[in-house]
């Protein structure tokens, strides 16, 4: 493995890759910040360089990273050295392994440098990050399956919903769960419950975002409580509200409001003078304190390595059988496969009716999306520059799942591979 | 009763085409047998079946029938993997390498600590003859000094079986002859050699045994002594009995 990994290592070095790689990633770090045109707000412009110069940097890496590993294995077989290579002891995969890790030692470092730069040359400095908390509320689905008999027996439900597969009604309501506004009248208080913890942490802020039935200038205002804290929300549009949550005096509700199965109370209080409305699942969060810019950074690039990780491990995987072109064009293909199987399971919850290669088609969405998920679910990038906390959970399981276990799967079948292609074609 | 190193029995390979029709017979039922401490020259005109007998022999390739076992293991196994050495007809290096590197990174995947590889690798690169560019990028070398390296490369983890494709191929005169000396150095310290070359006259002088491939089958061979015995023109016995053969 480490002789593989040295290999790969020096080809990616003396052959000029990496150096170029790390040219155009500090290009872009450089220059992208004089094209962009921020909307005049300092946390804009801040939001704007970090999400437009990370972004393009991840880009780059890992499109370079994907067709060179595209190539790797090809091109040692169409040179010959792969025969040379296999007739040795050492067991494919363990060179396969060490190729793959010299990937994404290179990838590493150019993000991490990117990184690094972008760290000490973002507007506004170290901005520490924080957690955004959404109101605990039951999944979309079992909330789906609760209310699914009563919604096919309504009269005004459509006869097509009707008929259709339960599965698919199920991810229609579901969908419906998840943009579901809740009304909230003048004068009336609407509530929900967050984490226990929540009660006793400080320097808490609340973001949220209101709607209108009609007027869609006209202002809003009210009062939110989250055990001890509060915050009066007035005169704001529809635009996104950020406040903080300042602690009442000793004494209150606070303790009433802390239930003990581990939840604390919060509730809205309309007092203006027209109907608002928000979907909890997607406009309410409480903000509270994480930890650096630095440490959020650091998580959002493991993030980002992580799908390079499995990039590198795909195109050595397609080039283990593949010509580079074939493996390059598929590579490709199925960038764009992993980009729109999201909206293809959204779009067909269910095959049932369609034709077969549809159903093929969505059964590959369905295979792909459970594959990168963890990736393409996330947004570690625009989660670092809205300075919201890229959290610990979601990455560990994305660096298990797409830096660990599928690249190791994939390593496999090529290593599997290799040894029956270890020749060129037209030997 | 002398140990067989390479057994080949039988054995046959038809490449076939994406939809497996049949394209080419490359090797009919083939039988040879290299016994320890032979130096046993395969030899054939161009499209006899060499290079695919010696593909097969490598793990390579599978055979389409017949039995091929190195070291009484199949081919594949690591354990028979393990005393192979190989040198191909071209060198394909990696040229971002230099040679140290090179023979190296060869003898890490022969799985040798690194400590003996170092001192293997030096005193192989100054036996080749590239003793003073042990440090220079092979992409830069000529031909013969690439093709120096991978003998070096070939030799690296001490194997009991060395095959050599065209061994002296790209080689000056004093390289062809340094080689031959080589080879008959590594014979005599007990190690197999099998070669596959067109320079008769080369083998005639190093090879014990040959066997002839013509059109995928053995067409002739047997010791060299004996091939030399019963030529008339002892110098170019060999080359004679090849055009017999052959024709």
């Amino acid at each position: 493995m480490k002789e593989a990994f040295i290999l790969a290592w020096r080809t990616l070095v003396r052959g000029r890759f990496l150096p170029i790689l790390l040219l155009g990633a500090a290009a872009v770090t450089m220059f992208m910040p004089g094209l962009i045109r921020t909307d005049g707000t300092a946390a804009g412009a801040r939001q704007l360089y970090i999400h437009s110069v990370l972004g393009c940097v991840a880009a780059l890496v890992c499109i370079s990273i994907l067709c060179a590993s595209c190539g790797h294995l090809a091109q040692s077989r169409e040179k010959h050295r792969l025969s040379l290579a296999v007739i040795r002891p050492v067991g494919a995969f363990r060179a396969m392994v060490g190729i793959w890790l010299a990937y994404v030692a290179a990838a590493a470092l150019a993000l991490f440098a990117m990184a690094a730069v972008v760290y000490f040359r973002a507007p506004g400095g170290d901005v520490p990050c924080r957690h955004h908390v959404a109101p605990m509320m039951p999944s979309t689905m079992s909330v789906a399956i609760s209310s699914i008999d009563e919604f096919l027996a309504k009269p005004t439900t459509p006869a097509g919903l009707r008929k259709a597969p339960r599965s698919s009604v199920l991810a229609y309501l579901a969908a419906t769960e998840m943009d579901r506004y809740e009304p909230i009248n003048p004068g009336v208080s609407a509530k929900w419950e967050f984490p226990a913890q929540l009660a006793e942490a400080s320097d808490l802020r609340l973001r949220v975002r209101f709607s209108m039935l009609f007027a869609a200038r006209a202002d809003l205002a009210g009062e939110f409580t989250l055990g001890t804290a509060h915050a009066v929300i007035s005169n704001s549009t529809q635009a996104v509200v950020e406040v903080p949550l300042l602690r009442k005096e000793a004494g209150g509700d606070g303790k009433s409001a802390n239930g003990a199965n581990g939840v604390v109370s919060a509730e809205f209080k309309n007092t203006g003078k027209e109907t608002v409305m928000l979907r909890p699942r997607q406009d309410l969060f409480i903000l509270s304190p994480a930890d650096s810019f630095g440490a959020n950074m650091f998580r959002a690039m493991v993030y980002v390595l992580a799908g390079v990780a499995l990039a590198a491990a795909f195109g050595l995987f397609l080039s283990a059988g593949l010509s580079r072109p074939v493996a390059v064009f598929t590579a490709f293909v199925s960038i764009v496969v992993i980009f729109i199987a999201p909206s293809v399971i959204d779009q067909y919850p269910d095959g049932a009716g369609l034709p077969l290669g549809d159903r093929i088609g969505l059964m590959l969405s369905r295979g792909v999306y459970a594959v990168t998920s963890s990736l393409s679910d996330a947004s570690p990038i625009a989660d670092l520059a809205e300075d919201r906390c890229v959290e610990w959970a979601p990455l560990v399981r994305a660096v298990l799942v797409n830096a660990m276990l599928v690249p190791l799967a994939l390593l496999g079948f090529a290593a599997m591979a290799i040894r029956r292609k270890t020749l060129p074609d037209h030997v | 009763m002398s140990e067989s190193i390479v057994e080949i029995k039988g054995v046959s390979k038809t490449f076939k085409d994406f939809w497996l029709r049949p394209v080419a017979e490359a090797v009919r039922g083939v039988d040879i047998e290299v016994e320890k401490g032979d130096v046993f020259g395969l030899l054939g005109p161009n499209g006899s079946g060499k290079s695919t007998t010696i593909k097969m022999l490598l793990g390579l390739l599978k055979p389409s029938s017949g039995e091929i076992r190195l070291f009484g293991l199949p081919p594949h196994d690591r354990r028979a993997r393990a005393r192979l050495g190989y040198l191909p007809e071209l060198s394909y290096l990696h040229p971002f390498l230099t040679a140290r590197e090179t023979v190296l990174y060869y003898a890490g995947l022969s799985l040798m600590p690194r400590r003996a590889a170092k001192a293997r690798a030096a005193e192989l690169l100054a036996t080749v003859g590239l003793a003073g560019n042990e440090d220079r990028p092979v992409g830069g070398f000529s031909k013969g000094m690439a093709r120096r390296v991978a003998f070096a490369a070939a030799l690296v983890a001490q194997p009991e079986l060395l095959v050599l494709d065209e061994p002296t191929s790209g080689l000056d005169p004093i390289g062809t002859r340094d080689v031959k000396n080589l080879i008959r150095r590594l014979a005599d310290g007990g190690m197999t050699v099998l070669i596959t070359s067109h320079q008769l006259f080369d083998m005639q002088d190093i090879c014990s045994r040959v066997a002839i491939l013509s059109h995928g089958r053995v067409v002739g061979g047997g010791r060299i002594s004996d091939i030399v015995s019963k030529a008339s023109d002892k110098r170019h016995a060999l080359e004679d009995y090849f055009a017999e053969v052959v024709a």
